[in-house]
């Protein structure tokens, strides 16, 4: 157990590894940090859509983006524990490379990890892939933060996935 | 009845009843191209020539694949060395990455051939080695296959036996080499999680005001379980409309999937969903194979499925009509006949089909209203009376919110009729809590002898009755208590345990015979202690004495004040 006083480890450093616990609330604290801070309205939507509707509106956010996944393809980018996983470090790791939201993410995540009870077990990539993909900046503190990089990121991982 | 070990004929029967891609197989005879070809070439592999030849393999029909399970998992076949069924079970996993389904066969075959060379030996102490390695293959190349519920089945019966055994042998090794399954089971289990989720999320989007919609529907699920409110408020379609929130329909959605083996009128509601729009259920496979299966003898009421003349059909259509509106004079002709049929032939048999069953020919055929409300109210008694039943028979199964269905509709336009309600509301609530009542005497104010004495009698058949109660909540503890009870015993066979008091049904005649002894008790403190004998006897409390209680200035800690027992 860490100790108060103890300097918090680097999570951005040991993204790869984090264990599914760890790793599954670092992706809810990122999604919920992104959902909150954009004007978009419906964001929020995503943070709660299972894997089969979220698998449908990649496939289409994916198609828009020039990648052509099948249904088969979509359901194992939002359901397979490697995958997600993957798909998981690969994101965060574009966003860390921007202080701004990284920090923010970072706060986000340690204040779930002082909670008592939460239940953050699964690795649900596909909230924040699609948030990722679908806006292209959000504001926070006054400071633009563009998701050009994390959406490039995102969608080179899922060709290589893909062996396209 | 006899407690077979064999779990082969449990697991073929799982895969072709509740799992699509092997519904499939049995339903068109046998496994598609690509699975046949991964079979073909997985057995065509040199290692393996003496089970290929021995097994006459690859099976292509379902009848074959079934046949040679069941003949290696009786042992008949004897294709038998250890080391390689082992190998064509670590293999399997291999075969998995190109055809899952063609692996779980494989792995299964694997699984029958040790099973069938164990015969009885299966679950001896200490576990056999194989309890590690076969059952596991089965369960991930199933749950890779998307065959969740056979997954399920085998790794909860893997994950019973190897529990009771680390409790049994004291194996900390057990509980280690165990790992594997709790984390399969895990896996499993969210993946359930997410089918349940996904029908959840597109049963919200079919509860919009846009035509078609399923907000009929789903206020004759909530009607059926029990939920009224919500039913009307679903029935509701001004705007705004409400919908029910995501959690809330996750909950409607896992609640119904594991009633509806045992609840036709929630099935037939549910079928009526089938091939219509807005949702398309057969999209959501692995639910969609639970809801249409057919749950022969589950409940009398599936008898007259068998008949032809299908009371649930009836039941879902005529409830749904009356949840958009007014029902068709041809509908209520057809549910006067449904309710004649069932009360000739089913009647008490099935108290909770019947008790919906007038709950919904009240609100379709009472045409009068005060003579409807009369009928609500007997309708509360026939429902507090069912739930005192069930709880003093420590039934625990979690359909009894059913029976809140008529105290919605209690008219509470009149002082007299809201004291009614509440009376009515405590003696059901009183009727759910009859068990925990009893077990706590109300304090005795005087005592002589012979009230000793029959106090004596009365803490002898409470701790009977406590023993009887703690075997009805076996099913419903965490697993391991649960084997104690089923299978998990070694070599045990019901017929040689005649006086098994493990026994669900003995522990529930048991309870009968308990509650007639304590009423017999509590007759006889009468002529003692009459005080004691009527709060025994009748534990209700009702609206004045409740009114009493909070008006008075008096505080008394005299626990025999508090809540009181019977």
């Amino acid at each position: 157990m860490n100790n108060a006083n103890e300097e918090p480890v680097d999570i951005w450093g040991r993204l790869d590894d984090l264990d599914d616990a760890e790793l599954a609330m670092l992706v809810e604290a990122a999604a919920s940090v992104i959902a909150d801070n954009t004007n978009e309205a419906g964001a929020r939507i995503y943070l709660e859509m299972p894997p089969r509707p979220a698998g449908q509106i990649l496939k289409s956010t994916l198609a828009d983006a020039g990648v052509a996944v099948d249904d088969e393809e979509a359901a194992e980018l939002v359901r397979d524990e490697v995958v997600t996983r993957q798909l998981a470090v690969h994101v965060l790791r574009s966003l860390a490379q921007q202080p701004v939201i990284a920090a923010e993410i970072e706060v986000a995540y340690r204040a779930r990890q002082r909670m008592l009870v939460i239940d953050a077990g699964v690795i649900s990539a596909a909230a924040l892939l699609l948030l990722v993909l679908k806006l292209k900046r959000v504001k926070i503190g006054g400071v633009d933060v563009s998701f050009y990089d994390a959406r490039q990121s995102a969608l080179d991982s899922i060709r290589r996935m893909l062996g396209m | 009845m006899v407690v077979q070990p064999g779990l082969v004929d449990d697991l073929q029967w799982w895969l072709g009843s509740f799992d699509t891609t092997f519904i499939e197989w049995r339903r068109v005879g046998g496994p598609a191209d690509r699975t046949r070809a991964a079979l073909s070439w997985f057995w065509d592999r040199s290692e393996f020539r003496i089970i290929r030849e021995a097994l006459a393999l690859p099976h292509f029909d379902w009848a074959e694949i079934v046949d040679c399970l069941l003949a290696l998992g009786s042992g008949s076949s004897h294709e038998w060395t250890r080391e390689l069924w082992v190998e064509v079970a670590n293999a399997s996993e291999r075969l998995a990455e190109r055809d899952a389904a063609a692996a779980a066969i494989v792995a299964l075959y694997a699984f029958a051939a040790w099973e069938g060379a164990l015969g009885e030996d299966l679950l001896n102490d200490p576990p056999d080695d194989g309890w590690y390695i076969f059952p596991l293959h089965v369960g991930r190349n199933l749950f890779a296959a998307d065959a969740v519920w056979t997954s399920q089945f085998i790794v909860n019966r893997a994950n019973e036996f190897l529990e009771y055994a680390s409790i049994r042998l004291s194996g900390q090794h057990i509980r280690a080499r165990s790992i594997p399954y709790t984390e399969l089971a895990a896996h499993v289990a969210r993946r359930i999680d997410e089918y349940v989720a996904d029908l959840a999320w597109d049963l919200q989007v079919a509860c919009g005001p846009e035509i078609p919609n399923f907000r009929a529907e789903l206020a004759a699920m909530f009607w059926t379980l029990g939920d009224v409110p919500r039913a009307e408020l679903l029935k509701d379609t001004r705007e705004p409309v409400y919908k029910p929130s995501l959690q809330t329909l996750k909950e409607l959605v896992a609640v119904s999937i594991s009633r509806i083996p045992m609840d036709p009128f929630l099935q037939y509601i549910w079928l009526e969903l089938k091939d219509r729009q807005p949702i398309d259920l057969r999209q959501h496979s692995a639910l969609f194979a639970l809801i249409n299966n057919f749950y022969e003898g589950s409940s009398p009421v599936s008898l007259f499925e068998v008949w032809g003349g299908s009371l649930s059909k009836a039941y879902a259509r005529i409830l749904i009509a009356s949840m958009r509106g007014p029902v068709a004079d041809e509908d209520r002709v057809k549910l006067r006949e449904a309710w004649s049929l069932f009360y000739e032939i089913i009647a008490d048999r099935d108290p909770l089909s019947e008790f919906r069953l007038a709950g919904l020919c009240n609100l379709v055929l009472t045409d009068d209203a005060q003579q409807r409300t009369l009928i609500w109210h007997d309708l509360t008694r026939v429902a507090s009376r069912l739930l005192a039943t069930l709880t003093a028979e420590s039934d625990f199964t979690p359909y009894h919110c059913c029976l809140m269905l008529p105290f919605y509709y209690l008219e509470d336009q009149s002082l007299e009729s809201e004291v009614s309600a509440a009376n009515a509301l405590e003696h059901h609530r009183s009727g759910g809590l009859l068990y925990h009542l009893a077990l706590v005497p109300p304090r005795v104010r005087t005592a002589n002898e012979p009230m000793w004495n029959l106090l004596g009698e009365e803490a002898t058949l409470l701790y009977a009755l406590r023993g009887s109660h703690f075997v009805r909540l076996i099913p419903h503890l965490p697993r391991h208590y649960q084997v104690i009870e089923t299978w998990g015993l070694p070599g045990s066979r019901e017929e040689e345990r005649p006086d098994n008091l493990l026994n669900d049904e003995t522990a529930k005649q048991a309870l009968r015979d308990t509650w007639t002894q304590l009423s017999d008790l509590w007759a006889r403190m009468f002529e003692v202690e009459p005080d004691y004998a009527h709060r025994r006897k009748y534990p209700y409390a009702d609206v004045e004495a409740f009114t009493e209680a909070l008006t008075t200035d008096e505080i008394s800690l005299d626990p025999s004040i508090a809540p009181t027992p019977p």
